[in-house]
């Protein structure tokens, strides 16, 4: 389904570790409007897709949505055991 | 315990005989010792791994800082998964499929290079990799301050 690369989009580099930030970051994978969720919704929605050319956006954005997250997963992690 | 042997997937081993060479037996002995456990070893406890006779030449003078093959990976890369979503919606263009190759070659290359120099990015690379341990999993992870 995805493999894992170990890089990041963006360069993150914490130098304040903040268990406060990381807790909304935490928010963000799994809440009701989190990476998680975006990614299955795009990753369902494509098998009731009429448009060929949509399923490709979808299936695409649906792979990187969690990709998102890796920063935020950075930030989290760090803060977490830092703190 | 393994889930299945090679003779069950069609697999042959070219020589059934293979040996470790002293030198690698001598670094399992080690690590064995270290952790306690014959069958596993703990990163802190392996030695620093020989290089593989296939690639002498880990690094060079002239091979570019893993800053900055990250940061031309960092690059090619977006270009190439901005073009991925492009082409989704206009398989037809030419333009793009030709920027997508040119782009897709640079970063596998570049992809290799870094696995060759500094570790592999993805599992996919372990075969470009110089050392001859797992270093998918003993390198850091992004959040251990690897590779970024």
């Amino acid at each position: 389904m995805w493999s894992y690369e170990k890089r990041l989009q963006y360069p993150v580099n914490i130098t304040k570790p903040n268990a406060k930030i990381a807790q909304v970051i935490l928010t963000q994978y799994g809440g009701p409007d989190g990476e998680m969720g975006a990614a299955m919704r795009y990753l369902s929605q494509r098998y009731a897709m009429k448009n060929r050319t949509v399923i490709g956006v979808l299936t695409d954005v649906g792979r990187e949505a969690p990709e998102m997250f890796r920063s935020g997963a950075i930030a989290f992690f760090d803060a977490f055991a830092t703190v | 315990m393994s889930y299945y042997r090679h003779s069950d997937l069609g697999i042959q081993s070219a020589d059934s005989n293979f040996q470790y060479s002293e030198l690698e037996k001598q670094r399992q002995q080690m690590a064995a010792e270290a952790c306690g456990h014959s069958k596993c070893s703990q990163p802190q406890a392996v030695p620093e791994p020989r290089r593989m006779e296939r690639s002498p030449m880990r690094r060079t003078a002239a091979a570019p800082s893993k800053e900055q093959l990250l940061n031309y990976i960092n690059q090619v890369s977006l270009a190439v998964y901005d073009t991925i979503l492009f082409l989704d919606t206009h398989p037809c263009d030419q333009e793009a499929m030709e920027y997508f190759r040119k782009h897709f070659k640079l970063r596998e290359a570049a992809t290799k290079e870094y696995a060759r120099l500094y570790g592999p990015l993805t599992v996919d690379h372990m075969n470009d990799s110089s050392y001859d341990i797992w270093e998918w999993a003993m390198q850091p992870w992004p959040w251990e301050g690897g590779s970024c």
